[in-house]
């Protein structure tokens, strides 16, 4: 069982809580295994709303896999997970189609909530203005670059204003000025009462969340 | 069926953006017709039936294939699993049947035939039931190379099959060797070949829905609690 140590350790939920202690995220218990390979083992955490988790650890050791379990994308072979509101999920490949426009997606993603193109695309351009990002009106997503589509993603994430929100190494191809925007995000979604969970390599932005969460059993500076 | 109208929009737009594929599809029909044009009429309409067949597949598969990492996002956003595969379905067959039209009006233009309209039927039942196809196919094989080798291997055994054979009956496509054969030489069972039509598309398709509907499946781990609470 990998011991999870964090700089400051996310609260784990007490035995028979039915729900985190405001909101937000409670993971209980969460094992998985690929085959014959355990990757996740008894891992349990909370994240309240309105706090902020970064989850690290070594390539490989279950980081993605348990933002997928979180999401309700992925199954465990045991565990739970509690959400408390609707779910944003950044995954860190890119997940969107290459033929459609930005435009598009905020189309497709804002439908799901009741809104018009319209709206969508309004409220998703708020938000990309956040990552200092405009949204091109007719460029295909295919020819976008890599860090202005992962922008395309977190906005996506976060057009449906959702409580819990999951983002995947969010920031790849991030130039370094809307890397810090996304850092001041993260904190300005907080204090909105999100609970948020990073999965992140970044480890000198490890003061920029509340909690740190590391699944490699490696203490973290 | 949240989403539905939604991801037939998308689905047509995403299509829409790949002139080249949009082209093609228009044009893998006329090549295997001009192909078998000066042979008895038969042929050529038969294969440009299945030249549509394979050409309105392929997109299908590949329709979706690039939808496949999309989805589980738009449905944790909220959207259906029903609303997201019939939108898909709508769109591809809709495309098809409009390309069907368009070699309708070509075969009836050069074509002697008995009964014209069993030709514009095996067009139509071509597209509907390859746009079915391809769906399945992408629903069953989340790869599009190995995806494109099972239709090879479908379309191309319809193709090459006796037709007296009961494997020909089998195959999904019989419904189109049947009405081209009722139009050109008053020969096939129009009833038949329409109860196959519909038997196959919609159970590819029930088929297709299902297994997406398990791939998109909300997990049983997750509980989720309102939280219409304001924050």
């Amino acid at each position: 069982m990998p011991e999870h140590v964090a700089r400051r350790p996310p609260a784990p939920p007490a035995p028979g809580r039915e729900a985190p202690p405001s909101g937000g995220l409670a993971v209980r218990s969460v094992t998985k295994r690929y085959g014959r390979r355990p990757v996740l083992t008894d891992v349990s955490f909370t994240v309240p709303a309105g706090r902020s988790l970064a989850i690290v650890g070594a390539n490989g050791c279950g980081k993605s896999t348990l933002l997928k379990i979180c999401a309700g994308l992925v199954s465990p072979d045991s565990g739970t997970v509690e959400v408390h509101g609707p779910v944003g999920y950044c995954p860190q490949e890119m997940g969107l189609d290459g033929h459609l426009t930005s435009a598009d997606h905020l189309a497709w993603f804002g439908r799901a909530t009741g809104m018009s193109r319209r709206a969508a695309v309004e409220r998703g351009g708020r938000i990309a203005e956040a990552l200092d990002w405009r949204i091109p009106p007719r460029l295909q997503v295919r020819h976008l670059s890599g860090g202005t589509r992962q922008k395309l993603n977190v906005t996506a994430a976060m057009l449906a204003d959702p409580h819990v929100v999951l983002l995947d190494e969010p920031y790849q191809g991030f130039d370094h000025g809307s890397y810090l925007d996304f850092w001041d995000l993260v904190s300005r979604w907080c204090d909105e009462g999100c609970a948020v969970v990073v999965v992140t390599h970044m480890l000198h932005e490890l003061g920029r969340v509340d909690d740190v969460l590391d699944l490699s059993g490696t203490e973290v500076a | 069926m949240r989403g539905w109208a939604v991801t037939a929009e998308m689905t047509l737009r995403d299509m829409v953006g790949r002139r080249s594929v949009l082209l093609l599809l228009v044009l893998v029909p006329l090549v295997f017709y001009a192909a078998r044009r000066e042979d008895f009429q038969g042929q050529a309409i038969r294969f440009a039936s299945l030249g549509l067949a394979w050409a309105v597949s392929t997109v299908s598969l590949f329709s979706a294939s690039s939808a496949r990492p999309l989805e589980p996002r738009l449905r944790l956003a909220g959207l259906g699993t029903a609303g997201l595969f019939l939108g898909r379905l709508t769109s591809t067959v809709g495309l098809g049947v409009v390309v069907a039209g368009l070699y309708s009006l070509l075969i009836t233009a050069d074509q002697e035939t008995v009964h014209p309209w069993s030709a514009v039927l095996a067009l139509a039942a071509s597209a509907s039931v390859a746009a079915a196809l391809g769906l399945l196919v992408g629903a069953l094989v989340p790869r599009e190379l190995e995806g494109m080798l099972v239709l090879i291997t479908v379309i191309g055994l319809q193709m090459i099959v006796d037709p007296a054979q009961r494997l020909a009956e089998l195959l999904p496509l019989w419904s189109t060797r049947e009405l081209v054969g009722h139009a050109v030489d008053g020969e096939g069972d129009v009833t038949a070949a329409v109860t196959h039509w519909v038997a196959y598309g919609v159970g590819m398709a029930v088929v297709a829905l299902v297994l997406t509907a398990v791939r998109l499946r909300r997990r049983r781990h997750v509980v989720r609690v309102d939280a219409s609470v304001a924050r």
